[in-house]
């Protein structure tokens, strides 16, 4: 997947859950949401690049999960430091700041990691 | 083909089982579950260790392993939660969602209100996806049980430097621990933090296979600082296993078989994770080791005296109505998990052993002996809890150092005569039976695995619809936050559902004394008055039944009243005492109200 594919994924993705809350059918609202907060703060840590890859798919997407398990409270743990209530808006905010300025660190990061000269 | 074809089948055959189990008093739900569960999970085990399947499909495989061994507790209580921690963590939650803020006082298990990760996560995920929060949680959980066995295929795979099937070798020993099918798929802060550990034993030996990795250190401190906030005993296992990890580190950096960015990496996950468990209990979680310390020395204390004076003992299995055929097969698998270790090591053969073994399988070998060091502990009354929940960590190394010695029987099936392919084949099978029947068995009693009919003091099967009548009416003539006082298992029902503060006994608050013998002290009065305790709930079955956990008020209260039921005696002067006065009465329970001045005034 390349480094633009990537970005654009997890952004449509933060789209989807934004949009989501307003979708006032549960059922549909549940399925469009739980894929993407599940992998979204994975994917925008870790990047895509090496996701597509055959038979590893699996182990190299349930590595993604488990990190948006453990980042998710970690980045909702910040909001009673901050003095700031936590809500089911507060949270969603939370989840937004975080996975754009991820995904716009480790695309920064993947760049210049491909500009360095080679040795 | 055959797992694909057999999942639906098995699935329906478990929810007979469950079906069955609810209205029938007989034994027939066993044979059905066992039934369901075996017709999925050994044409998938056997599809897994088999050298023709794709590596593709072994991952699809464990990925249905890990949800089909979610479904029994599923089905438990597919809407609300019912398992003692599950009360306590479902309330923490709601307490979140309701306030907007953390670190509540938690009235089941006070100390898992400094430990917020899983409710933080729940509750957040409960908001976003809009689903309730029961419902949140077990989707997540769904999604941690598949994890921690891709998890653990993974850790094999690098730890071994060997293949998926291998891998899927070890998912599926992990599968079959005690604590998989259920322990680990109640809503709780272990089952999530489990699965952490598990990930950053995988960075661990990413970091030493590759010489040191930025990528995978990054990932170790992530899970470790989510573990952290998540569950005290998880960490502190935790760190235990990075520090013997370490150890192996340093004696493989000498002879040259780990490099120094790897030795280093180690380190610094190592100490940034005692650090921060340090931190987290000197500023947030100041209950973590006072709640700890009664498990650990009532455990070693039960096994001293088993030793010394052969009392507190408690035979395996004692008075369960579990069927003889799992209570066999329990006490089967115990030489069975040795036997899977030995075959590991023979496999391995001299790559087993220092210096040339990786160190997360030289680590696997600390963490399987754990197993086999917690089994006494199941003989005395004080350490039998402690030995249960130690099984998830130590089926991690059961999982990684057997892996091997499974796929090499798995392949003498494939490969020999065709007389004695088949005594391996039927062997192997009796092996699946015998693990996941004698662990299931081993790991949970009938009372939280099925449900049927009432069972005074089991937690699971005491939540009768009456008492739930009783909380709820209580809540709503009385309203939430009120200090009430209650036998073990009301008090469950009150404090979750009912939202209301239940006191807990202690050597220090003798509660049990309002029940037993001639009634309460005048210490006991005098501080239920200076307490603000303004509520006592009667059972008045007490005198009559014997509870199944084996005790009525505190866990430890036959160290002070021996084997006495509550007396008719004590429970018939609150009706006549003055500092108390009938406000509630349903069939069997009697609610009474507290006289504060009236207290005091007997407590002199």
């Amino acid at each position: 997947m390349t480094r633009v594919a990537w970005a654009a994924a997890v952004l449509v993705g933060l789209i989807v859950v934004d949009i989501a809350q307003l979708v006032n059918l549960p059922a549909l609202r549940a399925a469009l949401v739980t894929p993407a907060l599940l992998t979204l703060p994975g994917l925008a840590l870790l990047g895509a690049g090496d996701l597509t890859r055959g038979a590893e798919f699996i182990p190299r997407l349930a590595l993604r999960v488990v990190v948006s398990i453990a980042v998710l409270p970690l980045m909702w743990l910040s909001l009673p430091a901050l003095s700031i209530a936590i809500t089911s808006t507060s949270t969603l905010v939370v989840v937004n700041v975080f996975v754009v300025f991820a995904t716009v660190c480790r695309g920064a990061f993947d760049l210049h990691q491909e500009r360095r000269p080679q040795v | 083909m055959a797992p694909w074809v057999a999942l639906p089948a098995a699935t329906v055959l478990l929810a007979w089982a469950y079906s069955n189990a609810a209205r029938d008093t007989g034994d027939a739900h066993f044979w059905i579950f066992w039934a369901g569960v075996l017709l999925f999970v050994l044409p998938a085990s056997l599809r897994m260790l088999s050298p023709a399947a794709s590596d593709g499909e072994r991952w699809l495989l464990i990925v249905a392993l890990g949800l089909f061994l979610f479904v029994p507790k599923y089905l438990r209580d597919p809407t609300l939660p019912l398992f003692h921690d599950e009360l306590a963590h479902w309330r923490q939650v709601e307490e979140i969602k309701r306030s907007g803020t953390l670190l509540h006082r938690n009235y089941t298990i006070y100390v898992i209100g400094e430990f917020p990760g899983a409710h933080l996560l729940t509750a957040g995920f409960s908001w976003l996806t809009g689903l309730s929060t029961f419902r949140a949680a077990q989707v997540l959980l769904a999604v941690l049980h598949v994890g921690s066995l891709i998890g653990i295929a993974t850790l094999a795979r690098v730890a071994l430097r060997s293949s998926t099937r291998v891998g899927a070798a070890a998912a599926l020993i992990y599968a079959l621990n005690p604590s998989y099918m259920f322990f680990h798929s109640q809503f709780a802060y272990e089952s999530v933090t489990i699965v952490l550990l598990i990930w950053v034993l995988v960075a661990v030996a990413k970091i030493c296979e590759t010489g040191g990795s930025a990528r995978w250190f990054s990932i170790g401190l992530l899970l470790s600082a989510s573990c952290t906030v998540t569950h005290h005993l998880t960490t502190y296992v935790l760190l235990a296993i990075l520090l013997v990890s370490f150890g192996f580190t340093v004696i493989q950096h000498r002879v040259g078989y780990v490099t120094r960015a790897a030795l280093l990496q180690v380190a610094g996950l190592s100490v940034v994770l005692g650090l921060a468990a340090t931190a987290w209990i000197v500023l947030v979680a100041h209950d973590a080791l006072s709640y700890l310390e009664p498990n650990i020395v009532g455990g070693v204390n039960g096994l001293t005296g088993l030793i010394n004076h052969g009392d507190d003992n408690r035979a395996p299995f004692a008075g369960s109505p579990l069927p003889i055929g799992e209570r066999v097969l329990g006490l089967a698998s115990v030489p069975l998990t040795a036997a899977v270790i030995v075959l590991g090591v023979r496999a391995l053969r001299q790559s087993a052993f220092l210096p040339k073994a990786p160190v997360m399988y030289l680590t696997s070998w600390v963490l399987a002996a754990g197993y086999f060091v917690s089994l006494p502990f199941l003989l005395s009354g004080g350490g039998a809890e402690s030995a249960h929940r130690s099984w998830g960590y130590s089926f991690i190394g059961i999982a990684v150092t057997g892996a091997p010695g499974v796929v090499d029987a798995a392949t003498s099936i494939y490969e020999r005569a065709s007389r004695r392919r088949v005594v391996m084949a039927v062997a192997l099978v009796a092996a699946l039976v015998t693990a996941l029947v004698g662990n299931v068995a081993n790991g949970m009693n009938e009372a939280y695995r099925f449900p049927g009919p009432y069972i005074w003091g089991s937690d699971t099967r005491s939540l009768s619809p009456e008492l739930l009548a009783m909380t709820n009416r209580f809540e709503a003539i009385y309203g939430r936050d009120q200090k009430v006082v209650a036998d073990r298992y009301s008090a469950l029902a009150l404090a979750s559902f009912g939202d209301e503060k239940t006191a807990s006994p202690s050597a220090g608050f003798r509660l049990w004394e309002l029940y037993f013998g001639r009634g309460p002290s005048k210490q006991l009065l005098s501080q239920l008055a200076t307490g603000g305790w303004r509520f006592v709930v009667v059972d008045r079955r007490m005198p009559r039944v014997t509870p199944l956990r084996g005790f009525y008020i505190y866990n430890l209260e036959r160290n002070y009243v021996g084997d006495a039921r509550p007396s008719p005696y004590a429970l018939r002067q609150f009706d006549v005492v003055p500092w108390a006065r009938r406000v509630l009465q349903t069939t069997n329970y009697s609610v009474y109200e507290l006289n504060r001045r009236a207290l005091l005034e007997a407590a002199r």
